[in-house]
C-alpha cells in the first residue's frame, strides 16, 4: 500500500514543504531509501528500522521503497526520521490514513524509540502556517520554540509509543500543548550586564557609539592598549533599539537552524552581539562548511558584530566582509547550489593606530610611517570606506582614575537613542528602510536634503579635502543621524562639521 | 675596437665596474698609472700592487667589456661621471678628508658653486620636525639657496620636497646608485631631483642600498654644504655622524631646538649645548644666510598675509604643532574661560583646514 507523509525540510534558513512518499508491497525483501539524501538522512533507514521493532512493530519481509519529495532538492539533517517511520506504520496498516491528513510530522529517532528535537523548528513552523497545515506533531523539546508561531494546533511527542498512543486516541485535541502557549516570545529581557557608566571620560568615543547605534552606522575604534576600545564595544548592545517584531522572527530563524536558541527562550528579542576571536575560519565567519551553516556574520545579523583587534583577523577574512556589508546577505555557493543567509550588521571594530600603539604620540612611537602604513594597509581601502565613524580613544587621564565622576549611564543614552529611532520610524514609514545607515545613494539626495547654505558648505568640503563620492554620501547619512539625535529635521551646519569629523583617515 | 675617441671618464666607468675594484684599490691604482692606460697597456705596471687574483680579473675584463657600450649606456641615462680632478669635479669636495675618488651625477650641471646649505634629521621625525623641515626648505628655496640632503624618509625628504615646491633646487646624495630610487615611496622626489637638481652618488648606478653604505655618503653631504643644519635627532642617531663629519671638515652647524621632553630634540638641543648654532626662526635664519651670500630674494607671486579671525584666533592658540587630540583641544580652550561646545570646534577646525592652516589625523589636529 502507498501513502504520503507531510514533513518540512530546511534550506538556507527557509523552510520548504516535503513529503515523505512510503509504499510497502511484496518483491524481494528490501528498504530504499531515494529522493537526493545526504547521508544522515540515509542513515535514517537503520534509525527508523530498530527504532519501530523496538516500539513493538515487526517490519513486514517485503519491498519498502521510500521517496522523499521534491526529488530535487538535497535533504539533510534528521528531522524526516519520524515522517517515514510513521509512512511504514500506516502503509502496513498498522495505524489508519486518516492520521496523515492536514498533520506535518518531524522528529529524529533514537533507536530505542525516543523522539529528540531537531534543528530549524521555527521556519518550519512558519511555513506550516503559511501552506495551511492544522496540525504539526514535533519533538517535545522543539514545543516551546514552535509555540512562538500562533493559530497552529502543536503536539509534542517524547517517544514513538506516546506518538501512536495519542494518534489512536479519540481525542487528539486534549494533548495540544495550550498550556506553554503565550508565554514565548514576550517578556524575556536579558539582562544588561555592562553600562555605559563605568567608563570614565573618552566623551568622543561615547558619542560616537551613541550616533552609531541611533542610525546603525558601521563604527570603527582606533586607540592605544587600555583605552577602553573594548569596553566600550561591548556596552553599546545596552543602548540599542529592541528588535521590531519581524525583525526578531527573521533572528530567531536563522538562531532556529543552527540549534541555537535557547531551550526557555525560543524567540530571540534582542539584537545580536558576537565578537568571535581573530583566529576564526573563513568558513566560520560567511558561514558554510559541506553542509552550510550560517556564520558569525549571519548569526549578527540585525545586531552587531564586534571585531577586536581587527587587523589581527588577516586580509582574506576581512574581504570576506566586503560583499555582505554592501549587500545586507551572503551568499554560499556550494556544488549542489546556492544558499542566501541574511546578514545585515552594524559592525564595530577596534584596532591599534600603528604595530606599536601609541602614534601619533612620537615621544613612545617608534614606528616608521612605511611600517604604520604596512600595519593599516592590512585592511583593505574598501573596508575602511564602508565604516561610517572613526573614532579614536585617548590614553585615559589620571585624574579620571582618582576621582572617578558619575558617568551618564546606559539608560539614560538609550533614551536619546530611542528618540531617533522614532525620528527615523516616522520618515521610512512605508519604505524598506529602518535606519539611516541603510538609505541607498539614490534615496539619499531624497532624505538628506541639504538646504542652499549647507550645500555650499558641503561642496567647498568635498574639493578642499578631496572626499570621494562614497565619503559623500556617508558623511550625509551620519550628519542625518547626528540631526535625529537633536531632534532636527533639517541637517545643519554643526551635524555636518560633526559627522565629517568622524569621517577617518585619509589613505 | 675603435677606442681612440672615448674620454678617460669611461675607463673610469669600465674600471670601477670590475669586481673588487673599491675605493681602496682604485687609489692604489691610480698612484701609479691611469684607467686608459691600465686599458690599453694591461696589468704589468700593477705588479706588487695589486693581487694576482685581481690582476687575472682586470685582463679577462679588458677583453671581455666592450668599453664602448657600456659608456653609451651611461651616457643614454643621463649619467655623467665625475672623478677626481677632472673639470666638473665640485671643488668643494677636493677639499675635504678623503674625497670620492669619483661621483655618479644624474640631472642639471653647475650647481657646485652656489650658496649650499645641507639639512638633515631624523627619518620618523614627528609633526613638529616635519613642519621645521618644511618650513625650511622652503624659506632657504624662496632666498636662493640650495640644498643638500639625503633623500631618505622624514627631514630629508621633507625638506628637500619643498625646496622644489617653493622653485628652489636641491641635490640628493645617495646611499645607492644614482639608477636605484630608495626609499621607493620617495619616487615622486627622486624623478623631480633630477630636473630641478641633481642626484649624486659615488657607487656605481645599479648599486642597492645596503646599511654599510649610507654612512661614507654623509661626508659627501657636508662636503657640498657650507652649512649644515639639524632638524629633529635622537642622542644616538645617524644624523650625528653627519655632524661629525662636518665639523671634521670644518663646516658650520646650525640646529633647531626642541622641548628637553621630546626624545627627538635631544640630539639637536645637546649639539646646541656644544656650541652650535642655534635657528630660532626659520625664516629669520634663511635670511641672514642670504644676506651673507648676497642672494636674491625671490618672493612668489599670490601670497597673501593672513589674518584669523575671532574665534578661529582661539583655536589656533589652543593647538600646537604636535597632533592634540580633539578633547585636549577642547579642554584647552575652556582653560582660558572660553566656552564652546563639540560642534562649533568642529566646525572651525574644518575651516581652517580648508584654509591650510592645521592638518586633522583621525580626531588629532595640529597647525601645519
Amino acid at each position: 500500500m502507498f501513502c504520503k507523509v507531510h514533513t518540512a525540510g530546511i534550506h538556507g534558513i527557509q523552510s520548504f514543504p516535503a513529503g515523505v512518499e512510503v509504499d510497502v508491497s511484496t518483491g524481494l525483501p528490501g528498504f530504499d531509501l531515494v529522493g537526493l539524501l545526504n547521508s544522515e538522512v540515509k542513515e535514517s533507514r537503520e534509525r527508523v528500522r530498530v527504532a519501530l521493532k523496538n516500539s513493538g512493530f515487526r517490519l513486514p519481509p517485503q519491498r519498502i521503497t521510500v521517496n522523499i519529495s521534491p526529488a530535487d532538492i538535497r535533504k539533510e539533517g534528521s528531522a524526516y526520521d519520524l515522517a517515514i517511520a510513521l509512512g511504514i506504520l500506516v502503509s502496513m496498516e498498522q495505524l489508519p490514513e486518516e492520521i496523515l491528513e492536514n498533520t506535518i510530522y518531524i522528529g529524529e529517532l533514537g533507536l530505542n524509540g525516543e523522539i529528540k528535537p531537531v534543528k530549524g523548528v521555527l521556519p518550519m513552523m512558519l511555513m506550516a502556517k503559511e501552506e495551511g497545515f492544522a496540525y504539526c506533531i514535533l519533538p517535545e523539546e522543539n514545543v516551546f520554540e514552535a509555540s512562538a508561531v500562533d493559530g497552529l494546533k502543536i503536539i509534542g511527542v517524547s517517544s514513538l509509543e506516546h506518538l501512536i498512543g495519542i494518534l489512536l486516541s479519540s481525542d487528539r485535541e486534549a494533548f495540544i500543548e495550550r498550556e506553554k502557549q503565550g508565554e514565548s516570545g514576550n517578556g524575556f529581557q536579558e539582562e544588561e550586564i555592562y553600562d555605559f557608566s563605568e567608563i570614565q571620560g573618552q566623551e568622543l568615543v561615547k558619542r560616537a557609539a551613541v550616533i552609531a547605534a541611533a542610525g546603525f552606522h558601521h563604527l570603527l575604534i582606533l586607540g592605544p592598549p587600555g583605552t577602553g576600545k573594548t569596553m566600550t564595544a561591548k556596552r553599546i548592545p545596552s543602548i540599542l533599539p529592541p528588535l521590531s517584531k519581524e525583525e526578531s522572527l527573521e533572528v530567531s530563524k536563522i538562531y532556529s537552524v543552527s540549534g541555537l536558541l535557547k531551550k526557555e527562550r525560543p524567540i530571540i528579542t534582542t539584537r545580536p552581539f558576537l565578537h568571535p576571536h581573530h583566529t576564526i575560519s573563513k568558513q566560520a565567519l560567511a558561514g558554510g562548511g559541506r553542509i552550510p551553516r550560517p556564520g558569525v556574520i549571519s548569526l549578527s545579523h540585525k545586531g552587531i558584530l564586534f571585531l577586536d583587534e581587527l587587523p589581527e583577523f588577516g586580509r582574506e577574512n576581512i574581504e570576506i566582509l566586503r560583499q555582505p556589508l554592501e549587500d545586507k546577505e551572503i551568499q554560499i555557493a556550494r556544488s549542489f547550489g546556492s544558499i542566501t543567509y541574511p546578514a545585515d550588521i552594524m559592525m564595530v571594530a577596534a584596532m591599534n593606530p600603528c604595530p606599536c600603539g601609541f602614534y601619533p604620540d612620537r615621544n613612545r612611537c617608534s614606528c616608521s610611517e612605511a611600517e604604520i602604513k604596512k600595519y593599516r594597509n592590512r585592511i583593505s581601502g574598501p573596508i575602511y570606506d564602508r565604516m561610517d565613524l572613526c573614532v579614536e580613544a585617548k590614553q585615559t587621564l589620571w585624574e579620571h582614575l582618582k576621582e572617578p565622576k558619575k558617568q551618564i549611564s546606559s539608560k539614560e543614552l538609550k533614551e536619546k537613542v530611542m528618540a531617533a529611532r522614532k525620528m527615523q520610524e516616522i520618515r521610512y514609514e512605508g519604505t524598506k528602510y529602518y535606519f539611516n545607515s541603510q538609505l541607498t545613494a539614490g534615496d539619499i539626495d531624497g532624505y538628506c536634503k541639504l538646504q542652499e547654505e549647507e550645500e555650499q558648505y558641503m561642496e567647498q568640503i568635498f574639493y578642499s579635502l578631496k572626499l570621494s563620492a562614497r565619503a559623500y554620501h556617508r558623511i550625509l547619512k551620519v550628519a542625518r543621524t547626528i540631526a535625529d539625535l537633536e531632534q532636527s529635521e533639517k541637517i545643519e551646519r554643526k551635524h555636518l562639521a560633526e559627522a565629517i569629523c568622524y569621517r577617518g583617515f585619509e589613505r | 675596437m675603435k677606442t681612440t675617441e672615448l674620454s678617460e671618464e669611461a675607463y673610469y666607468h669600465w674600471l670601477y665596474q670590475i669586481p673588487g675594484v673599491g675605493k681602496i684599490t682604485m687609489r692604489k691604482i691610480l698612484e701609479v698609472t691611469t684607467p686608459r692606460q691600465l686599458f690599453e697597456e694591461g696589468t704589468g705596471l700593477l705588479e706588487n700592487i695589486i693581487s694576482e687574483r685581481l690582476a687575472g680579473e682586470i685582463e679577462r675584463k679588458r677583453q671581455s667589456i666592450n668599453i664602448q657600450r657600456e659608456w653609451e649606456e651611461l651616457q643614454n641615462a643621463g649619467i655623467c661621471l665625475l672623478y677626481y680632478g677632472s673639470e666638473g669635479y665640485p671643488s668643494k669636495l677636493s677639499v675635504i678628508p678623503d674625497p670620492p675618488l669619483l661621483l655618479y651625477k644624474k640631472g642639471e650641471k653647475h650647481l657646485w658653486n652656489l650658496p649650499t646649505l645641507a639639512v638633515v634629521g631624523a627619518r620618523e621625525c614627528s609633526a613638529y620636525g616635519k613642519l621645521m623641515a618644511k618650513e625650511m626648505g622652503m624659506e632657504l628655496a624662496k632666498n636662493g639657496i640650495l640644498t643638500v640632503s639625503g633623500m631618505a624618509r622624514g627631514v630629508d625628504g621633507i625638506c628637500q620636497w619643498n625646496t622644489l615646491e617653493a622653485g628652489g633646487r636641491s641635490i640628493g646624495v645617495l646611499g645607492c646608485g644614482v639608477q636605484v630610487c630608495y626609499p621607493e615611496e620617495n619616487y615622486p622626489l627622486y624623478e623631480r631631483l633630477q630636473r630641478q637638481g641633481c642626484l649624486l652618488s659615488e657607487y656605481s648606478p645599479y648599486t642597492k642600498p645596503a646599511p654599510g653604505l649610507f654612512p661614507p655618503r654623509n661626508r659627501i653631504i657636508s662636503g657640498l654644504a657650507d652649512i649644515l643644519v639639524v632638524i629633529e635627532a635622537r642622542r644616538k642617531s645617524g644624523t650625528l655622524i653627519t655632524v661629525d663629519m662636518a665639523l671634521e671638515q670644518g663646516k658650520e652647524v646650525y640646529c633647531v631646538p626642541g622641548r628637553t621632553t621630546d626624545d627627538l630634540s635631544k640630539g639637536c638641543n645637546q649639539l646646541i649645548k656644544m656650541g652650535a648654532g642655534m635657528i630660532l626662526s626659520v625664516s629669520e635664519f634663511a635670511e641672514e644666510i642670504c644676506d651673507h651670500y648676497k642672494t636674491i630674494y625671490q618672493k612668489r607671486e599670490g601670497e597673501e598675509e593672513y589674518v584669523p579671525d575671532k574665534l578661529e584666533r582661539i583655536i589656533l592658540n589652543a593647538l600646537d604643532v604636535t597632533p592634540l587630540f580633539i578633547e585636549e583641544i577642547l579642554e584647552n580652550i575652556k582653560r582660558e574661560k572660553k566656552d564652546m561646545t563639540l560642534q562649533q570646534l568642529l566646525d572651525i577646525l574644518l575651516q581652517l583646514q580648508i584654509k591650510e592652516k592645521i592638518c586633522q589625523e583621525g580626531q588629532y589636529y595640529y597647525k601645519k
